[in-house]
């Protein structure tokens, strides 16, 4: 177990986290224009000044390395827009706010998914499997940032139930957590079932018909585990999707979360935090996937033996 | 516990056409014994066998009759009696143990199930029973492996494991679907023996469906032979290869190779394989039959005793018209 | 897919478009489909409002007979403007799918082809960066670079190759070993040819099925980067820049929001509908999703 995880880090890790800070890093470094292009007329002086005040001007694969290096701990600068704050900062003040918002979205899409699709294979080819198969579609196509207003328009403008935005009250949740959610609840509805019903027509289940289990017992107890694990997969893309999906809920929302930052950043022109928001997100993404693969082989009697 | 199955057949609705499997199928089993069904693929020995226990996926398959069983009968009683019956009083083996085993879940799940649904009893106690049980299928430190997961075994130490586990409630009888057909010849007799003690041990009847009419002759007390979904001919084993009352059967025995003989050209049943969509008239195995005369393709098929315990459905046979 | 489809070539499609047209919710999401691209396509025709010409004084108005999706709150005529960002919708739609059909098919045959180390590297980037939300990148290209609908086009369709080239990759992979393959490598055709000949006219049918399952995630990419504001700029519209205006606008004025939000998502349910219903009938065999 200890040598698979060393061998995630670093034969996995650490070469996907330096290629990313590295493609990101060129990338907006060879923008046109630098982080203050967009500022009104500042003097040749000023510019010059702010310019060697962070590093900017000296040569590009210095800046790189110097980057690299402050990198290791976990030093990412200052933050070009808010100065005397530094990136480190402001990423741990704001993902603890997207991390709980992205939890309870994922917590929604894998009850509400899994279940309907439980109900969905029950009994295939009924009203009850179309019913929840086309309601399940509507969330895959009814974008986050369409169901996000739609959602206020209907519960907090003309019913009144919830804030229009904010992240103070708990019912603040509610809202942005459902429109995040929703589209994850459509996969994996569809990932549930699939997998469902090509499980449950395996010989080892008419096994434990034949022991006089009951119907419950055999789908929760047998059925279930094999068919998880498709589900399981889909948590990985699903997690970068609810990455993605933050950036626009926390905006329509007004959440002070990473992603709402992020895109103010990327709007600013904040270099550092640019990167830092990018290579902490990377960071967040490979932890998350490794842990599934361990979940998934774990739950896997054949490749646990593998494991050990 | 005898088992009466009276006029049991087994139909699939499928879109727009009707497979008959099973047809108007009687046969009863006594306290002990051990009935073969021997056919070949098609023939709807494994459709008959699922049937017993209501296993066949019920929208399509429409299962009509009786199978008398105690005082219940397993085709029409409620859904909770049969599941009472399943894995307790009637137990099912199957065909290919690595695929019936549930991958996910250790053998000490798998075994102790049976008793922990039907009998309340604690975990320790269902362990308990379920590693002796093991130990008495031949496998070596029950209580060790027993806590693996089935791919860590051989298919022949998993059908083992498969008969403790269908054995652990002691049940009166047992469907063994041909459960030795995917293993190598020396691990088929050990399973056999071992079956064999275990059915004089419990004093369980079997019934055992094969295609292999040389496991038959070794292993079973009575036979019945199966073709397009009907017996064609029943009778004691020893009664069957002596005194063969059907061409089919005549036909099987002569298929099976001889080590003392020498040939050129292996025995085969001409014709083409029955095709279970289709009416059917007379004797399924007349087109087939180097015996068949027109008669045979509108006869009534009945079994009928032309020896003690033996019957046939041979209508010439039957009138002595042919001997074999 | 078996490889059946060189001989059976016209009757495969042909039992494929019997099926495709069984499917009810297919057929009806290509009838809708159609008539949206129509009625985009015939705009100029079906209107007299230009998307651009504003009237301020009369202001947001409701649906009504001289406009049929109503007004925004600079008096812009909104049925107008949706048809026009549908055309804008719908050819970043089309252009970026391209782009990524063609890297991916690239990608895809390059590896399912040359196997070994090289399908080993190839499709470890492939399955890193299907875990990495890339749509970061393209935000911060948008940002940086021109925004110019060109590099929209590009930036866009390299976010959703990924699934294109796993699916090649496979398809590839399943015929390089079929014996008229080693033929064709036996009589001397130089690789290249052999892929261009013999490889790709045999995965049209999955490239087609995911090729149409692309556009709609692609659309929504769109209107995602739009509604952010990074994606086609005023004043041209895209239906992504009506539903960020309408959410603005939606405690007065819920039309603006409703309609292009509705259009939306009934565009997406058609393509959707109309890749399934396309990946049911080439591939009956292949499990529901």
């Amino acid at each position: 177990m200890i040598r698979f995880i060393a061998r995630r880090i670093f034969l996995e890790t650490i070469p996907a986290l330096l290629v990313i800070a590295t493609i990101t890093f060129f990338l907006i470094r060879l923008a046109p224009g630098g982080p203050f292009s967009t500022e009104k007329s500042i003097s040749v002086e000023v510019l010059n000044q702010l310019n060697s005040h962070y590093g900017l001007d000296k040569p590009l694969l210095t800046q790189y390395f110097l980057y690299l290096s402050k990198m290791l701990t976990i030093d990412f600068g200052p933050s070009f827009k808010y100065p005397g704050r530094t990136v480190t900062e402001l990423i741990a003040e704001s993902f603890p706010v997207s991390l709980e918002l992205g939890l309870y979205a994922l917590i929604i899409a894998l009850v509400l998914g899994i279940l309907s699709g439980m109900i969905a294979a029950s009994k295939p080819s009924s009203i009850r499997d179309y019913l929840t198969m086309s309601v399940s579609m509507t969330g895959i196509c009814i974008p986050s940032f369409v169901l996000g207003p739609l959602l206020v328009l209907i519960f907090s403008l003309k019913l009144g139930l919830f804030n229009v935005s904010g992240w103070n009250t708990a019912s603040d949740r509610i809202l942005p957590a459902l429109s995040l959610g929703m589209v994850y609840v459509a996969y994996i509805s569809r990932l549930t079932r699939g997998s469902l019903l090509e499980t449950m027509v395996q010989d080892y289940i008419r096994t434990a018909r034949a022991k006089g289990l009951s119907e419950k017992i055999i789908i929760f107890r047998h059925a279930l585990r094999g068919a998880i694990l498709p589900v399981l997969s889909f948590l990985g893309p699903a997690a970068a999707g609810l990455i993605t999906g933050s950036f626009v809920i926390e905006t329509i929302f007004s959440i002070p979360g990473l992603g709402r930052f992020f895109v103010t950043a990327a709007f600013n022109r904040d270099y550092t935090m640019i990167m830092g928001t990018v290579v902490f997100y990377a960071l967040i993404m490979i932890f998350f996937n490794t842990i599934v693969d361990i979940l998934i082989a774990f739950l896997n009697p054949r490749l646990r033996s593998t494991l050990k | 516990m005898p088992l009466d199955i009276k006029n049991i057949s087994a139909s699939f609705h499928l879109r727009g056409s009707v497979v008959h499997a099973v047809r108007d199928i009687s046969l009863s089993i006594s306290q002990g014994e051990t009935v073969g069904i021997v056919g070949e693929s098609g023939s709807g020995k494994t459709v008959l066998s699922l049937s017993l226990l209501r296993l066949l996926p019920s929208p399509p398959a429409v299962v009509k009759g009786k199978a008398l069983f105690d005082s219940f009968d397993l085709v029409n009683c409620p859904d909770r009696v049969i599941r009472s019956i399943r894995g307790n009083r009637i137990s099912m083996i199957f065909q290919d143990p690595l695929s019936s085993f549930n991958p996910y879940l250790r053998l000490s799940d798998q075994l102790t199930e049976p008793l922990l649904c039907h009998q309340s009893i604690s975990r320790k106690e269902a362990l308990q029973i379920a590693t002796d049980m093991l130990s008495q299928t031949g496998i070596k430190e029950p209580h060790k492996k027993i806590h693996c997961f089935p791919h860590q075994f051989s298919g022949g130490m998993l059908q083992r494991a498969m008969i403790a586990m269908a054995l652990v409630t002691k049940p009166g009888i047992l469907i063994a679907d041909e459960p030795t057909t995917a293993l190598d010849v020396t691990t088929q007799a050990q399973i056999l023996s071992l079956m064999k003690t275990l059915q004089q041990k419990y004093s369980m009847s079997i019934i055992f469906i094969t295609h292999n009419l040389g496991i038959v002759a070794g292993f079973c007390d009575k036979v019945h032979v199966m073709y397009a979904g009907m017996i064609l001919e029943s009778a004691e084993t020893v009664s069957l290869f002596k005194n063969t009352s059907h061409p089919y059967t005549k036909a099987l025995i002569r298929s099976v190779p001889s080590l003392h003989a020498t040939v050129d050209k292996l025995y085969v049943i001409g014709g083409p394989p029955y095709d279970p969509s289709q009416p059917l008239k007379g004797c399924p195995f007349a087109p087939r039959c180097e015996f068949s005369v027109a008669e045979c393709f509108e006869e009534k098929m009945e079994l009928t005793e032309v020896a003690p315990n033996h019957f046939t459905c041979c209508s010439r046979i039957k009138k002595g018209e042919i001997s074999l | 897919m078996k490889t059946k489809s060189i001989n059976a070539g016209n009757s495969l499609w042909r039992e494929g478009m019997q099926r495709f047209l069984h499917n009810r919710l297919a057929v009806s999401g290509l009838v809708f489909l159609l008539f949206m691209i129509t009625l985009c396509i015939a705009a100029p025709l079906l209107t007299s409002y230009s998307y651009e010409s504003q009237k301020l004084s009369s202001g947001a108005t409701s649906p009504g007979a001289s406009h049929l999706m109503g007004t925004d709150v600079l008096g812009r005529d909104l049925f107008t403007r949706v048809l026009y960002g549908g055309r804008v919708s719908f050819s970043v739609g089309l252009c970026a799918t391209l782009v990524s059909v063609v890297i991916g098919v690239c990608w895809g045959s390059v590896a399912g082809w040359c196997g070994g180390k090289v399908d080993s590297v190839m499709m470890r980037i492939v399955d890193i960066a299907y875990a990495f939300p890339f749509t970061i990148f393209v935000i911060i290209l948008m940002v940086f670079f021109q925004r110019s609908l060109l590099l929209l086009f590009m930036a866009i369709g390299a976010v959703e190759w990924l699934t294109m080239a796993r699916i090649v990759r496979s398809q590839v992979m399943a015929l390089r070993h079929q014996e008229f393959i080693d033929a064709a490598i036996g009589l001397g055709l130089s690789h290249p040819k052999i892929i261009l000949r013999h490889i790709l006219p045999n995965i049209t049918g999955p490239v087609i099925v995911y090729a149409t399952l692309t556009i709609p995630a692609i659309m929504l990419l769109e209107a995602f980067l739009s509604f952010l504001g990074l994606g086609v700029q005023p004043p041209a519209s895209s239906w992504g820049i009506l539903i960020r205006e309408g959410t603005e606008a939606m405690e007065e004025y819920p039309w603006l929001l409703l309609f292009p939000g509705a259009i939306l998502s009934l565009t997406l349910f058609s393509l959707n509908f109309i890749g399934d219903g396309l990946r049911d009938a080439l591939d009956p065999k292949s499990s529901r999703e």
